[in-house]
């Protein structure tokens, strides 16, 4: 569904939207035989809402000057970017099935325009925030009005560049741009509170400079009144931390250490389909 | 290949090309940005910043930053030049290098200043295996200049090229070797200076001037050598090296830098792969972080000069009898 302008749907119509990605993330998981599966789940609402209401975009055009800009960061975040690109128009859906697969270009991990808007290569943590930063100094310089979203992950808050990044945004006063985080509380090695624990992450970017609203990122109602409120005003750089719960929606993925990365065999993928959609026919 | 004579100019010294090429190109150049790293007057990029303040942005002691930044502008359509010492513009920043400019074939030009023993601070700041680590990334493009004729045209060449280049650059008083009405400056051309049928000696950027210092002395020896000029390290002139090697038996390459990786090794791979089986000798720091120092006496205590070159050859045709 092709579209040249703003979708800036209703929140309602934003909670059906993500469910309905999250029975398809849950459908390509359980069909290519695993992904971050857990991750997708936490990020989704945040990325739903920002790409069906806030993102100008043209998938017919994706060289289009006037588009936002989508930047992934934690780049095993892609199949959530896919699937929301896909039902966008940007390629066929049937491109999610060969997800991982040898020659696919639905990479494991996201690389810049291996699938058409696919903004940016997101493999190596901590490095995208500095890339939003020199493209919101391009739209700046060439008085542009399309606004640089980037989106990260919690662990990768440990990466020194973030903070370079957090810095030089500020400096340069790049108020269109737009950050979010979503703090699921987890990193490869488990919880960032025993990791590396980078609380508070919202003062913190508060003393680089930052607009920071901190939301529950799984509640859509949260999230669409926070970046409502960034995408109207904008006087300097601003960040949504979403608090997000690892596996959102699905009981046995929920925080559980043991679902860094997902493998779902059919009475998996039956159980989570059935919580999801509250009919325990669905997975029959 | 350019004509072997008519190229070089009279001796002699030009202060600062890269500060007054730079402000060149960003005349000529509206999509040229300049980003520093607290270095502006160390590595000549003050001209730009007093010329062009909007199209000029510090980014701090955070290289990292300063990086990905240039690829942000440069996917935009904006052709970023980034600029601080060759070792932080290259051991530091890596990774954001390889994964962001080299991988996805960005457009963004990288200026090492004061490469190898040039700097004196010591092995924190002298950029010896910088060319190294350029050449091994793929879709990188490598450049290390030996004059100001070379910094002035390549400085407009590099941003005419169309991927990620890596660039050595001299400041202060850089030497005025080629003369600038005769010589042409090409990305991946090779510059014969002289022909001869002893020995072919192959230098990159400064050892160059210590090359054409050896000349007077090999011709005391009796020695008749072909003198050829990398200018660019990657891609490499394969077939000017190739038509050089078939002059003499012995070939000698002069860099400043470690000779793994670098000039010596780009020959050595080219010798071996086409079967030319001519001798090499490689001069250039062998396996180890250099002093601090001056350049003269680093040249000396790392044997790199003029007598070194000759002695070098002597002892090499020496061998060969």
């Amino acid at each position: 569904m092709p579209f040249d302008c703003i979708l800036a749907p209703s929140t309602e119509e934003l909670k059906d939207r993500a469910q309905l990605n999250r029975k398809t993330l849950i459908d390509i998981t359980y069909q290519t035989g695993g992904s971050y599966l857990a991750q997708a789940l936490s990020v989704i609402d945040l990325m739903t809402a920002v790409f069906y209401r806030y993102l100008k975009l043209n998938p017919s055009q994706l060289d289009w000057d006037g588009r936002d800009r989508f930047l992934l960061s934690p780049g095993h975040y892609a199949l959530p970017l896919y699937v929301i690109l896909a039902n966008l128009g940007y390629f066929d859906s049937s491109v999610l099935y060969t997800f991982k697969e040898n020659g696919s270009p639905a990479e494991l991990i996201s690389h810049r325009h291996t699938l058409p808007g696919v903004e940016i290569s997101g493999g190596s943590l901590g490095q995208v925030l500095s890339i939003g930063v020199g493209m919101a100094l391009h739209a700046k310089l060439r008085a542009k009005a399309h606004k640089i979203f980037v989106m990260m992950s919690d662990g990768e808050q440990d990466e020194g560049q973030i903070w370079e990044a957090a810095s030089s945004a500020s400096h340069f006063g790049l108020n269109n741009l737009i950050a979010l985080i979503d703090k699921n509380g987890f990193q490869v090695d488990g919880p960032t509170q025993g990791v590396m624990n980078m609380e508070p992450l919202a003062e913190k970017y508060r003393a680089f400079g930052w607009d920071v609203a901190e939301v529950n990122g799984n509640e859509m109602d949260e999230i669409v009144k926070a970046l409502d409120e960034f995408v109207s005003k904008g006087t300097k750089p601003c960040l949504l931390i979403g608090n997000t719960i690892r596996g959102k929606g699905i009981s046995f993925l929920e925080n559980n250490i043991d679902f860094h990365y997902t493998r779902l065999d059919k009475s998996l993928k039956d159980k989570a389909n059935c919580e999801l959609t509250g009919d325990w026919d669905a997975g029959m | 290949m350019q004509e072997c004579k008519y190229i070089l100019a009279k001796s002699g010294q030009d202060f600062a090309p890269y500060k007054r090429a730079l402000v060149m190109l960003g005349e000529s150049n509206k999509r040229v940005i300049v980003l520093g790293a607290d270095l502006s007057n160390s590595t000549e990029i003050d001209g730009f910043r007093d010329r062009f303040p909007d199209r000029f942005f510090n980014i701090g002691v955070a290289e990292q930053n300063e990086m990905n930044i240039a690829v942000g502008l440069a996917i935009e359509g904006e052709i970023p030049f980034v600029h601080s010492f060759g070792v932080f513009v290259t051991r530091r920043v890596y990774e954001q290098v390889c994964v962001q400019v080299a991988m996805q074939n960005i457009n963004v030009k990288i200026v090492g200043s004061i490469p190898g023993l040039t700097s004196r601070l010591g092995p924190t700041h002298q950029a010896i295996d910088d060319l190294a680590l350029m050449r091994t990334l793929p879709n990188m493009t490598v450049i290390d200049p030996a004059d100001a004729t070379e910094i002035l045209q390549a400085v407009p060449a590099i941003a005419e090229h169309s991927g990620p280049v890596y660039i050595r650059m001299m400041r202060r008083e850089v030497p005025l070797i080629f003369d600038p009405e005769k010589y042409h400056f090409q990305i991946g051309k090779a510059a014969c200076i002289q022909e001869g049928q002893d020995v072919t000696i192959i230098a990159c950027g400064v050892m160059l001037q210590n090359a054409l210092a050896s000349l007077p002395l090999l011709e005391q020896n009796n020695i008749n050598p072909t003198l050829l000029h990398i200018s660019t390290i990657k891609p490499i002139d394969t077939t000017a090296i190739i038509e050089a090697a078939s002059k003499s038996r012995l070939i000698i390459t002069i860099e400043n830098h470690l000779i793994t990786n670098g000039l010596g090794s780009s020959i050595a791979e080219i010798i071996a792969e086409n079967g030319l089986g001519n001798t090499l000798i490689r001069m250039g720091l062998r396996d180890e972080f250099a002093a601090p120092g001056t350049q003269e006496y680093l040249f000396e205590r790392y044997q790199l000069n003029s007598r070194h070159i000759v002695e070098k050859i002597l002892e090499g045709l020496k061998n060969k009898k």
